[in-house]
């Protein structure tokens, strides 16, 4: 009892504390115009289940931020901090309970050496369409063709907890293409290069490295998509080459010599390559299977004779092929979705909503490899009337290329270099019934000025996750320091 | 006296031997005074021992202070290995150089990081605190929790040292009995083994790079056997200080520091000398040169010997073309290939730098920044590089990629020695009537290329040439790409390509200029009438001579001799 009181006692001075310590900003100088802060999060659509949207002012003057969040339901919180907004997360937490579907009224004030200044308020909204559990990455400097510590990163969205699924520091090695079925981590492919290379397979719980490169194939499987019954995952082999421009602010271009696609069957160890999507004069690339299974969806550019010098020439188009999941066969068509190399431009990244309604797209003047194209943006295709468009809404001056959905496909996330140009941060999106988007959120951070500032890596592939990816490293140490390899075994089809 | 000898060694070592080993170190890292930078160091296992090494490697970049700084660490890791021998006879004084000397010689690789010196240092340091403590248990205790406290500040090697010195100094008082000793060695031991198996379950690294600890090495995957010999070597002086007699003979006990004496100070002498590398210390002279733009000190340093790698070679020709001396000395050194002017990217930390400062200085500022770029990625340890980062910082200025100019710069501005300059950088962001009126950015910028094409290192030919013909003002560019065809030995296209310096305002023909176009001319034409070329006399006398005994078969040896530093004697020997 007398520890309850003792445990009480101090509570309530902490909290008296707190509030002696936050500064009044009576008398501040009404300021005519919204704040400018960073990240910009006036007028976005947030999940129901997101973490505080802290942020700081634009610049590094301000000695201080208070800002008194309004909800139109009921709520209210106030909070200040010295660099960063400083939300408490409980609190922003039962905020957002109470006014999902509705919106939240930020007003902002900021001291400065002549004192605090209030700006006009602005309003964010709260959808009801909750967000998955969290989003993996791969963190890795923006480079050429060298990398330092990277890895494969997972973050928790209802907080700011990031913890390493697999880092470079463990396996010696590049990783990258993490994949799982409709954001569910049970099963996972992810590809790892170097020493240790494999494509590391987890289904139904068993680990598996797999030497996925055959004497059928160009190389090694990348690009993997899940097949939504779980048992097939499509791949493309790429010999991929890269070169650098001396002038443009594009610095790099990778492209591909050759493409061509496969898909991996997971129940008998075999790798379909079907005749019709190994074309020696067409590059396939980036596949993605539909919704409900029944189609391939993927790019299609045809290859030009000199591709080191042409390749702003190369376009890829939208493609798709009937794929029977009973019979692991394909359709003997390919059909063209989207003819963008008519209109001089050219598709990437082919996702399907997970709905079957939409499927998202990257768009550029050419090529495939978009994170370096400044005007690549996204593109909505609706799968039903067949028409397409820019997602103005989300798009801006810098780069947006990798996207995915979440489970409910009422959210997707995308990599975007709008801050620096440089660096790709994730940016998460609403997409309502009537296939409108929100205004994209930058993913939140305790302290975003200092977080992002001393990120020198990017974001790169952001998959939603339903739970958290529980990889157990030691054992895919094990596995992939073992030098035994499940090979894949192909099998052509004419 | 034994003590100050040692550090003035020391001193004298790194202040005028070694020194560029020193700002080799300096380059690879980019320590901030923030508390995200400090806990980011921390964190690790070995984390103080490696924060304070970075936080001196920054002031590695002036000689005098790091040499002082050297000296006075592996002195004072000398003074405690003394201070930790459980009998002290003044005979042994110099087994307790060993393990510094050991240190000493680990720094002689420009990859071993004086993390390995701190992490000794400090675990000893607090094994002399805990060792003087009275009450047994107390000590014990302590014992016990320092090993997993000091496997987190220092590394493995400090978990050892501290360990080592507390259970030898501990098993010889007399009050405790032996099995008592070896219970607490073997418990001590136990915690020791089982720090890294723990962190390796909190830590992303393999349980083989933390028990050999993750900072003493830039590269984890070798083992850092020399910061292991030293920990070995204390831990061996104090177990055999131990068990020393006290030598009662005041002349034997003369005679056997004396001889252990001089036997210590050869060791080392001979472990330094074979361990040192002058050539990579020359190089790295060459780099640091290059990086501070010391042309003429480094001129004044090829003359008196003419590097020989790719490396310096680059160096020497940067600096030849940044004095205006390229076309008329560059055969006065020696020369190799054309991968004496711009070597093709390596995956490396150190090869590609050269060649980063000469695309840098020629205006393939993309070019430098990528580089930068992928040097700094290369790192083995994962860090950052100021030096790349404030090129990263000045590439993206000039390109006018202002947002990542100022992460850049904001970063370095949190630094103790590039912090002014970076708020400088910082006020031009956005300014471009300041940046253009730079002398250094608004060259380059006036130099860039305009019609983008993809850079070849295989043809540095069209390369250099589509960099010229940007602006035709570039005279480093014109003078590499002619550098670039005489190094070729490629006549044909040197011939193609020396029009083009028509209007650059050379007062003469350059000496190897006039000596390739004799050459040309002598190969199609009996006598000099009709040249259009104002070749002086004493080049066409040359040519005519060096003709005349090339023909009557002169051995090479005296050719090379006789017509030293003529454009001739490489083209042909």
């Amino acid at each position: 009892m007398t520890r309850t009181i003792k445990y009480a006692l101090v509570a309530a001075l902490t909290a008296i504390l707190a509030g002696c310590g936050r500064e009044s900003t009576e008398g501040a100088k009404r300021i005519n115009a919204l704040p400018d802060i960073f990240p910009d999060y006036a007028g976005v659509t947030v999940p129901c289940n997101i973490a505080p949207l802290n942020f700081n002012m634009a610049g590094s003057k301000a000695q201080k931020i208070d800002v008194v969040i309004k909800g139109a339901q009921g709520g209210s919180i106030h909070s200040q901090g010295n660099e960063a907004s400083n939300i408490d997360a409980g609190e922003w937490r039962d905020l957002l309970a109470a006014n999902a579907g509705s919106n939240l009224t930020f007003a902002v004030s900021a001291k400065y050496d002549d004192g605090w200044r209030s700006y006009k308020p602005f309003e964010i909204h709260v959808s009801a369409d909750s967000i998955d559990y969290g989003l993996t990455y791969r963190l890795i400097a923006p480079g050429y063709e060298v990398y330092s510590h990277l890895g494969i990163y997972q973050r928790e969205l209802g907080s700011y907890l990031q913890t390493a699924i697999l880092e470079n520091t463990q396996v010696d090695g590049c990783m990258n293409c993490h994949s799982y079925n409709r954001c569910d981590p049970k099963d996972m492919s992810l590809h790892v290069r170097g020493p240790h290379g494999a494509t590391l397979l987890r289904k139904d719980g068993r680990l598996t490295a797999l030497n996925t490169a055959t004497d059928s194939t160009l190389a090694s499987c990348v690009y993997p998509y899940w097949h939504p019954n779980g048992r097939y995952i499509a791949y493309s082999t790429n010999n991929t080459r890269q070169v650098f421009h001396v002038a443009d602010l594009k610095r790099v271009e990778v492209f591909d010599l050759a493409s061509d696609l496969q898909v991996y069957d997971t129940e008998t160890n075999t790798l379909l390559v079907p005749a019709i999507l190994q074309q020696d004069s067409v590059l396939e690339t980036f596949p993605a299977f539909s919704a409900d299974g029944k189609k391939l969806y993927f790019c299609a550019a045809n290859m030009l004779p000199n591709m080191s010098n042409d390749m702003t020439k190369v376009r890829y188009d939208l493609c798709s092929i009937d794929f029977d999941a009973a019979t692991g066969t394909f359709g003997n068509k390919i059909d063209t979705l989207v003819n963008a190399s008519a209109r001089g431009k050219s598709i990437a990244f082919p996702r399907p909503s997970f709905d079957g309604r939409y499927l998202m797209y990257s768009q550029g003047d050419y090529g495939s490899f978009m994170i370096w194209h400044p005007e690549s943006d996204l593109w909505l295709l609706d799968l039903a009337s067949g028409e397409t468009r820019a997602l103005d809404e989300a798009n801006s001056p810098g780069a947006e290329s990798y996207h995915n959905w979440s489970s409910n496909s009422r959210w997707y996330v995308f990599g975007s270099r709008r801050d620096d140009g440089l660096h790709t941060r994730a940016y998460i999106a609403h997409l309502g019934a009537d296939g409108r988007s929100g205004k994209p959120f930058l993913l939140p951070q305790e302290n975003p000025r200092r977080y992002y500032d001393n990120q020198y890596r990017s974001y790169n592939v952001p998959e939603f996750v339903s739970a958290p990816v529980n990889l157990d490293r030691f054992e895919a140490q094990k596995v992939l320091f073992d030098s035994t390899r499940l090979q894949v075994i192909p099998k052509i089809l004419k | 006296m034994l003590s100050i000898g040692f550090a003035l060694a020391v001193y004298f070592f790194f202040f005028k031997s070694y020194p560029y080993h020193l700002t080799y170190h300096e380059q690879y890292q980019l320590f901030q005074l923030t508390s995200e930078y400090a806990v980011e160091v921390l964190s690790l296992p070995g984390g103080a021992a490696e924060y304070l090494s970075r936080f001196t490697i920054q002031f590695f970049r002036m000689f005098a202070l790091a040499a002082l700084w050297l000296a006075a660490l592996l002195t004072s890791v000398q003074l405690l290995t003394w201070a930790l021998m459980p009998k002290r006879p003044i005979w042994s004084y110099p087994l307790s150089f060993l393990p510094a000397a050991c240190l000493w010689v680990s720094m002689c690789d420009e990859n071993g990081m004086p993390t390995a010196v701190y992490a000794v240092m400090l675990s000893a340091l607090a094994a002399l605190g805990v060792g003087v403590i009275r009450k047994t248990s107390l000590r014990r205790g302590l014992l016990f929790l320092g090993i997993p406290i000091l496997y987190m500040a220092c590394g493995s090697i400090g978990m050892a040292v501290y360990a080592a010195a507390l259970i030898i100094n501990g098993s010889a008082k007399k009050d405790v009995s032996f099995r008592t000793n070896i219970i607490v060695a073997v418990i001590a031991v136990a915690v020791a083994v089982a720090c890294p198996i723990v962190a390796s379950r909190l830590f992303n690294y393999t349980l083989v790079h933390l028990a050999k600890g993750l900072h003493y090495y830039r590269f984890g995957a070798i083992f850092p056997a020399w910061a292991w010999i030293s920990a070995a070597s204390m831990i061996a002086v104090w177990a055999a200080s131990a068990s020393m007699r006290p030598i009662r003979q005041a002349s034997v006990r003369y005679a056997v520091l004396g001889v252990l004496g001089v036997a210590v100070a050869l060791t080392t002498y001979k472990g330094v000398s074979a361990n040192m590398d002058s050539d990579k210390e020359e190089a790295f002279f060459y780099d640091y040169m290059v990086r501070s733009r010391q042309w003429g000190k480094l001129l004044e340093k090829a003359r008196e010997k003419h590097p020989d790698t790719p490396l310096t070679v680059q160096c020497l020709n940067l600096a030849l073309a940044k004095t205006g001396m390229l076309p008329d000395l560059m055969f006065s050194f020696f020369q190799h290939d054309a991968e004496g002017l711009i070597s093709p990217f390596l995956r490396d930390f150190t090869s590609p730098l050269p060649a980063s400062e000469a695309l840098y200085h020629l205006g393939f500022v993309n070019d430098s920044q990528r580089y930068a770029f992928e040097i700094q990625e290369a790192i083995p340890d994962f860090q950052k590089s100021v030096r790349c980062c404030k090129r990263l910082a000045e590439t993206n200025l000039i390109n006018g990629n202002y947002e990542a100019a100022r992460k850049y710069l904001t970063t370095l501005q949190h630094t103790m020695f590039y912090d002014k300059w970076a708020t400088g950088a910082l006020a031009l962001l956005g300014d471009e009537d300041a940046i253009n009126a730079n002398p250094e950015y608004g060259w380059l910028r006036k130099m860039r290329v305009k019609d983008d094409f993809f850079f070849n290192d295989q043809e540095m030919f069209s390369t250099l040439g589509l960099l010229f013909e940007a602006t035709r003002a570039n005279q480093t560019a014109y003078e590499y790409l002619m550098a670039w065809t005489l190094l070729r030995k490629d006549l044909k296209l040197f011939y193609q390509a020396y029009p083009l310096g028509k209007d650059l305002g050379y007062n003469h023909i350059p000496k190897s200029y006039q000596e390739a176009l004799a050459m040309i001319w002598v190969n199609e034409n009996k006598s000099w009438e009709g040249m259009p070329w104002s070749l002086s006399p004493q080049v066409m006398k040359g040519m005519e001579s060096f003709l005349r005994d090339y023909n009557s078969s002169v051995p090479a040896d005296v050719m090379k001799k006789r017509y030293a530093g003529t454009y001739w004697v490489y083209f042909l020997y």
